[in-house]
């Protein structure tokens, strides 16, 4: 995407409350038990039926949605989830999927390719099974993983591997990088686990700690990554949340994002653009300025990338500081910090 | 005739069939129009007059047909109408948005 055409869309979308992109969960359920999941409740109670999802999808069409990302849990456990993203296609969105490509088959990518997916997203723990495995803790399911991607790629479907790293995988980034680069896959890491949306914190216990995590940032991809990041910036903006985008969960109920579980209305009871226009909680995000927040004084502010619904989760406000961004800022600079000193020894060692 | 070298614009005859090309999808948004190229992964945004060409490009249109809609709309001169069309619908096609028949 043009990053200044886009960035001036998505600058008319704030200007004008549009609803730019909607990410919408299909389903909760999945067919990996993954060890870091924040969803708590994995069953198909009362799941919006086609009938509604086909009227929600006029709706959003109706308020101006371009992007519609289609998410689950893992979305084909819906066996109707084809369905779904014929509907997406009629009602014109360009198609963003969430998935673990454990189930795609040939037909299935095939249809993807047919029906305007922008890009199918898929989580990939490693470079290997061993330690993918460990993360989805189901013996086989990087194999099936991966044919699925290769899959996508031979019908020309556009793929991001994304790669959350945490305790159990936190050395495998350059590996999969390594890994992507040599297929031409864009690939995004993320170090921040989150709690489950109940509030159990114990997924937190796979977030890497700040001396490891340095030590992983000082390694490559991110040594190379970073290397012209000058991390010096004015810090956070307000997110799209609320703003340009929001979220849908299985059973219709919509948020500012899957990450801040503040519901502020559901489709089965309202219209969406009633819901959209009449949210004071939007309204509150939407005049949300970068000067609002508390970041203005924070010393790691330039390296952070703050995320209001993990403040929310943690029991605060949408311009509270999110602590886990500020531990991922304070070891990025920390290993900026540590690069820089190592290299000025190494130098002054070959000086001498 | 044209000099040795350059590029004589195509010229559309007003007869022409103009429609939206697969993997195209867009939106109105705040008096202009976005548009993204699926394929290409491409975003495009289109105001005032294009905006209104590309309204008007849904597939049973002529260019005859769209020149006419923005002569009514705009209030400029049919030869005035007739260039701008054209020259928007090529870069329309040229960027893969169009389609022309």
């Amino acid at each position: 995407m043009r990053g200044d055409v886009l960035e001036h869309v998505l600058d008319r979308a704030h200007a004008n409350a549009v609803p730019l992109e909607v990410l919408f969960e299909v389903t909760h359920r999945c067919n990996l038990p993954c060890e870091h999941c924040y969803l708590h409740d994995k069953s198909n109670r009362g799941e919006l039926t086609l009938d509604e999802i086909e009227r929600v999808f006029g709706e959003l069409a109706d308020a101006g949605t371009l992007v519609l990302t289609l998410t689950g849990g893992e979305p084909f456990s819906r066996t109707d989830f084809l369905d779904i993203v014929d509907l997406a296609h009629a009602a014109g969105f360009a198609l963003k999927i969430l998935t673990n490509a454990t189930r795609i088959t040939d037909e299935v990518a095939a249809r993807f390719a047919d029906r305007n997916v922008l890009e199918v997203s898929v989580s990939v723990y490693g470079s290997g099974a061993d330690i993918h495995d460990r993360v989805t803790a189901l013996p086989g399911s990087y194999a099936r993983t991966m044919a699925g991607i290769e899959r996508l790629r031979a019908h020309g479907v556009h793929v991001v591997i994304k790669t959350p790293l945490m305790t159990l995988n936190g050395d495998a980034a350059r590996s999969v990088h390594e890994l992507t680069r040599a297929h031409g896959i864009p690939c995004r890491f993320d170090t921040t686990i989150t709690p489950k949306l109940d509030g159990d914190t114990s997924t937190l216990g796979l977030q890497l700690a700040r001396p490891r995590l340095v030590q992983i940032l000082k390694q490559e991809p991110f040594r190379s990554l970073y290397a012209d990041v000058p991390f010096d910036g004015p810090g956070p903006s307000p997110c799209a949340a609320g703003r340009a985008f929001c979220s849908i969960s299985p059973t219709g109920d919509v948020q500012p994002c899957i990450m801040m579980p503040r519901v502020v209305g559901n489709v089965r009871e309202s219209s969406f653009d009633e819901i959209w226009t009449g949210s004071a909680l939007f309204d509150r995000l939407r005049d949300l300025t970068p000067a609002a927040l508390v970041c203005t004084s924070c010393d790691v502010r330039g390296a952070c990338s703050r995320c209001p619904g993990l403040t929310v989760q943690r029991g605060g406000d949408i311009d509270d500081c999110d602590e886990s961004a500020r531990v991922v800022a304070t070891a990025r600079l920390d290993a900026r910090t540590q690069i820089e000193r190592e290299s000025t020894e190494l130098r002054g060692a070959l000086h001498e | 005739m044209s000099r040795a070298g350059s590029i004589q614009p195509s010229k559309l005859p007003d007869g022409t069939l103009v429609r939206r090309a697969r993997g195209v999808v867009d939106r109105p948004m705040g008096g202009e129009h976005v548009i993204v190229h699926v394929k290409n992964r491409r975003i495009y945004r289109l105001n005032g007059t294009a905006a209104a060409i590309w309204s008007n490009a849904d597939g049973g249109a002529t260019v005859a047909g769209i020149a006419d809609a923005i002569v009514a709309r705009f209030r400029v001169d049919a030869d005035t109408a007739r260039a701008d069309v054209e020259g928007c619908l090529t870069h329309l096609r040229d960027q893969g948005l169009l389609e022309v028949a």
